[in-house]
């Protein structure tokens, strides 16, 4: 839809400008809430900028891996200013690896570290929403409905508008929840945005597909379900305290 | 409160689970596709997994080439100009992997996007690289308004049967991130 923003001279594709933005603002909102639940802000704003540091490199180095065939005689092109050449698993697994390891030395890797993160992760999947429709990524199906978008020849399901409507209800309902315990508001979170996935795919029009099922929704099901087995023993573990 | 309640009361927690497994597994059922993307048959359009919008241009040597007639190949088509800074500098790297992989089937596909460039300038640029792919002018700006080309350079890989599978917005790419791009297609029959 907009995938090129102009700034004077530079050119950036709204969808990396608005995944920047989202992941500033995502910090902000992490640190905020650390404070309020008694951690430190400055450890938790250092530990999404290690986290995303560290992804970046993995992601890179993922990539490479894969392909190395390609980068085996040419191994300075790794380094290159280009985000088509990242593997997303291999990032997020080594981002999740430096940041825990960064908050076990600062001594606060634990569950409440992750209810304080849980606003910041809140704000980067609704600009993630914001980003694909940006992009004219993470596209729906033809439909026939009164509020399809135009978008690749077809009037479609905006199924980017569904994702930012249910990422913003899920805020709300998550971020209003009392915490009864530690851990609670990033496994709702969790278990609320693996539903919504789930329900969504459906009117997806890029599934990848295995054997007609949308492995993203067979992936979100099972996220879902071992989340919901980790809450329970969560919360019978967790001596119950009266936190906001 | 609630939530607390159905997380520890062991009765309301296998509810919620098996209440949540079965309608999950239904609605994973109930949206079951055969093929969402649609591969060569879904309608031309400038995204990853839709057909290679068509044209037909006039070439360096002034045979006019069309897009269709390179099915059956992988086409790296990359859209460029010669004020372009990054165009430039991806250019070697380019002509590098069409050599190298010219043999095995691999088209690379300049279009110069005349309308916004000097086509002698764009000439003379092609004679100083040396490029051995074919190049062809896109002179009312009809082709790289088909791709929605906003900035420069883009870069479009496109497989055997003639869908687009990755883009590129930018560069310079390096001649080993060309290669990771086309190393699956190629391979593909």
């Amino acid at each position: 839809m907009f995938p090129i923003i102009q700034l004077g001279p530079l050119s950036m594709q709204a969808r990396g400008f608005i995944l920047l933005a989202a992941f500033w603002l995502s910090a902000e909102a992490a640190e905020r809430s650390a404070k309020r639940l008694g951690l430190r802000g400055d450890v938790v704003y250092s530990l999404a900028f290690i986290a995303a540091a560290a992804g970046l490199i993995g992601a890179r180095l993922g990539y490479v891996l894969e392909h190395w065939s390609a980068y085996q005689s040419d191994l300075g092109a790794m380094v290159a200013l280009n985000f088509n050449t990242l593997s997303p698993l291999a990032g997020m697994v080594t981002g999740v690896i430096a940041a825990y390891l960064y908050a076990r030395r600062k001594g606060v890797a634990n569950r409440k570290l992750l209810d304080a993160l849980t606003p910041g992760f809140i704000v980067f999947a609704a600009g993630l929403a914001l980003a694909d429709l940006a992009s004219g990524d993470a596209y729906g199906s033809p439909s026939s409905l009164p509020w399809t978008i135009e978008l690749w020849g077809a009037a479609r399901h905006p199924t980017q508008v569904y994702q930012l409507i249910a990422v913003i209800v899920i805020g709300l309902i998550v971020l209003r929840t009392r915490r009864a315990f530690d851990g609670m508001w990033f496994g709702l979170f969790v278990v609320l945005y693996a539903g919504s996935r789930l329900f969504i795919e459906n009117f997806r029009g890029d599934s990848e597909t295995s054997g007609g099922v949308r492995t993203a929704q067979l992936w979100s099901l099972i996220v879902l379900l071992a989340m919901l087995a980790v809450l329970r023993h969560w919360a019978r573990s967790a001596p119950v305290e009266a936190s906001a | 409160m609630t939530v607390l309640k159905w997380l520890t009361d062991s009765r309301r927690w296998t509810l919620l689970f098996i209440g949540a497994l079965v309608i999950g597994a239904g609605w994973i059922f109930l949206s079951r596709v055969e093929n969402p993307i649609g591969g060569s048959s879904a309608s031309p359009n400038p995204q990853v997994g839709f057909t290679a919008p068509g044209f037909t241009l006039d070439s360096l040597t002034g045979e006019s080439i069309t897009l269709s007639d390179l099915q059956g190949q992988v086409v790296v088509l990359n859209h460029w100009a010669s004020w372009c800074g990054p165009c430039r500098a991806e250019m070697p790297a380019m002509n590098a992997v069409y050599e190298r992989f010219r043999d095995q089937g691999l088209v690379v596909l300049g279009v110069n996007t005349t309308f916004q460039d000097d086509e002698a300038k764009a000439r003379t640029a092609i004679q100083e690289w040396g490029l051995t792919f074919p190049i062809v002018f896109d002179r009312d700006g009809a082709a790289s308004r088909q791709y929605r080309v906003q900035a420069m350079p883009t870069t479009f890989f496109i497989g055997r049967d003639g869908v687009i599978r990755d883009i590129v917005f930018g560069g310079p790419m390096s001649e080993a991130l060309i290669a990771s791009k086309i190393e699956k297609l190629m391979s593909e029959k």
